[in-house]
């Protein structure tokens, strides 16, 4: 009779996923695309600043977007309105969007010519935090109207996110968002991590957020 | 729950590694948990029970070792446990590097 004995592996338990983003992302940097992957809770406004980045720099910038829902293609439709490639992810019950997925989407989209993708992840700030895709950064969007000590809730995202965007700040009058707080706990997690701040209605700042990308384009 | 991906990634890991050695039952899994990580213990082991199921994994246990997070500044020196998550100095509020505490690895695997 065979006795138990203990088989050596140590390996990250996402290897196969941290595998396949390696992949993309050198798949990406071969065709000149800079990816970035837009996470945030729900409605924290990521759809709203991708169709207004898209509707301001569209023309000095090529984008396309990968839409990560769990259902529906709302957000696809509203993206397919300004004429720039996308490409739809439904995950059914999954909450994050995974390398695999983003590469089966990255295959069914037409990249000649494009300068940035947006993968837009499932609204949740857990479990995307996780996940690489390959791409070149994580922006983690949070808006005013969620509370301003978000990034000390959720530490892992704001630690792996190289830029944060507090959104809706027309509202500010409006609510007890402590933008310096927030900015605060956010450099106490990521001392590197970038901040923009702005909003799609009144487009402020939205001039800091659109330079930035232009400056960050791979070619 | 993303505790659900990832105990999938641990069966299958653990799986692929009894196969290659030839075990036909694995008895446990032990994994690598860094505190910094964002995975519940409770949470993955009720998964990896949930995901084992039709495995040869399946009735196993799983042992999860939790790595305590370790900063260190390198201003000052010194090396702390990072509260809260909080990455900043307690001595002189510069930015540190993370040592541990993000792990999140298959440490072994014991099978007949």
């Amino acid at each position: 009779m065979s006795s138990p004995r203990v088989i050596e592996v140590k390996k990250n338990i996402l290897a196969k996923n941290d595998r396949i983003a390696e992949e993309n992302r050198a798949f990406l940097k071969g065709k000149g695309v800079t990816a970035i992957n837009f996470v945030s809770s729900p409605g924290a406004g990521k759809t709203s600043l991708l169709v207004k980045t898209i509707s301001d720099i569209g023309e000095k910038l090529n984008i396309a977007v990968i839409e990560g829902d769990q259902r529906t293609d709302l957000d696809a439709r509203r993206i397919m309105e300004t004429g720039v490639p996308v490409v739809q992810l439904n995950t059914g019950s999954a909450c994050h969007l995974d390398a695999e997925m983003t590469r089966k989407a990255l295959g069914s989209v037409d990249l000649a010519g494009v300068d940035t993708m947006f993968i837009e992840n499932i609204g949740n700030l857990v479990c995307p935090a996780s996940y690489d895709l390959g791409e070149k950064m994580k922006a983690v969007l949070l808006s005013v109207t969620e509370g301003d000590d978000k990034p000390a809730k959720y530490p892992k995202m704001f630690r792996v996110s190289s830029v944060m965007i507090i959104t809706k700040i027309d509202l500010l009058p409006y609510v007890d968002f402590d933008i310096d707080r927030c900015l605060d706990y956010a450099k106490k997690i990521n001392p590197d991590i970038q901040s923009f701040q702005l909003s799609v209605k009144s487009r402020e700042g939205l001039d800091d957020w659109c330079r930035f990308l232009l400056s960050n384009n791979e070619k | 729950m993303h505790e659900m991906s990832i105990a999938m990634s641990v069966v299958e890991m653990a799986e692929e590694y009894a196969k290659k050695h030839n075990a036909a039952k694995i008895l446990s899994v032990t994994v690598d948990i860094g505190d910094l990580a964002g995975v519940m213990t409770d949470a993955l082991a009720f998964c990896f029970e949930a995901c084992a199921r039709g495995s040869i994994a399946e009735g196993g246990a799983i042992y999860v070792n939790r790595i305590e997070a370790l900063a260190h500044c390198p201003s000052c020196g010194i090396e702390f446990s990072p509260e809260n998550s909080f990455i900043i100095c307690p001595q002189c509020s510069g930015p540190c590097g993370i040592l541990r505490g993000e792990e999140l690895q298959v440490r072994s695997v014991e099978a007949l």
